[in-house]
């Protein structure tokens, strides 16, 4: 089974495995609840740009995730 | 009525799932979800994505210091999206820059001081012949440091031209 901790650390592991910009995107996302508007216009990017980082921080996420929690 | 999708696009599955379409998209991704069990399936690893972190992370259980990230990063985009002057401004205000500018600066300061400084009325020296009979004066000038060597060659007393 795996463990909460155990969790937390993987879930860690794939944040932190993101390039920095692509983790600020998601994190300003998914902890903090902003809009891909508001995050644009934090971060000095075009919507389209927020978007399409977004998408990939949650691909690369699921791959490591995926691939993390199957190896224990 | 909506056109439906013409062909999967996981982008747009994403910005649905965030709430960042338009009615009209909507309703033709919605439509098109209902009928293709891919972008169905996308639909459901994002939602698990978030699941996951939405229950098991907060701040204060990210390992990472999310504001300190959100600040570099922020500082970062900064620089690199500012007008040239302003990245003129910053490298020059950087530490290292600034001393050497302000070393640079004194030591021009000190060499104009130095080249500035008064040339003397009278001169350091005068030189007499003994005999009032010189055969030969060469007069050597030095501009750079605004000397004037004389040298003279005294003809020994009794001896003719």
């Amino acid at each position: 089974m795996y463990q909460k901790k155990e969790l937390e650390k993987s879930l860690n592991n794939g944040l932190n495995s993101l390039p920095e910009e692509a983790r600020t995107i998601f994190i300003l996302r998914e902890l903090e609840g902003l809009s891909y508007d508001e995050i644009a216009a934090q971060l000095n990017l075009r919507k389209g740009t927020v978007s399409s980082r977004l998408f990939y921080a949650r691909q690369r996420l699921k791959e490591f995730l995926e691939r993390d929690q199957g190896e224990e | 009525m909506q056109e439906n999708l013409s062909h999967c696009n996981s982008e747009l599955i994403s910005r649905y799932y965030d709430g960042e379409l338009g009615q009209a998209e909507r309703s033709r991704v919605e439509s098109h979800i209902l009928v293709c069990p891919s972008c169905n399936k996308i639909l459901e690893d994002l939602k698990g994505i978030s699941d996951q972190y939405g229950v098991h992370l907060t701040h204060q259980s990210v390992g990472i210091d999310t504001q300190e990230t959100e600040k570099h990063v922020l500082d970062r985009l900064r620089r690199e999206k500012a007008p040239w002057w302003a990245k003129a401004k910053d490298t020059f205000l950087s530490k290292k820059i600034l001393f050497s500018a302000t070393a640079t600066a004194g030591v021009a300061l000190l060499l104009i001081a130095v080249l500035q400084a008064p040339v003397p009325d009278s001169p350091s020296a005068i030189v007499t012949s003994v005999s009032g009979d010189v055969s030969s004066i060469i007069i050597l000038e030095a501009p750079e440091t605004r000397q004037t060597i004389l040298w003279f060659n005294e003809r020994p007393e009794g001896q003719g031209l």
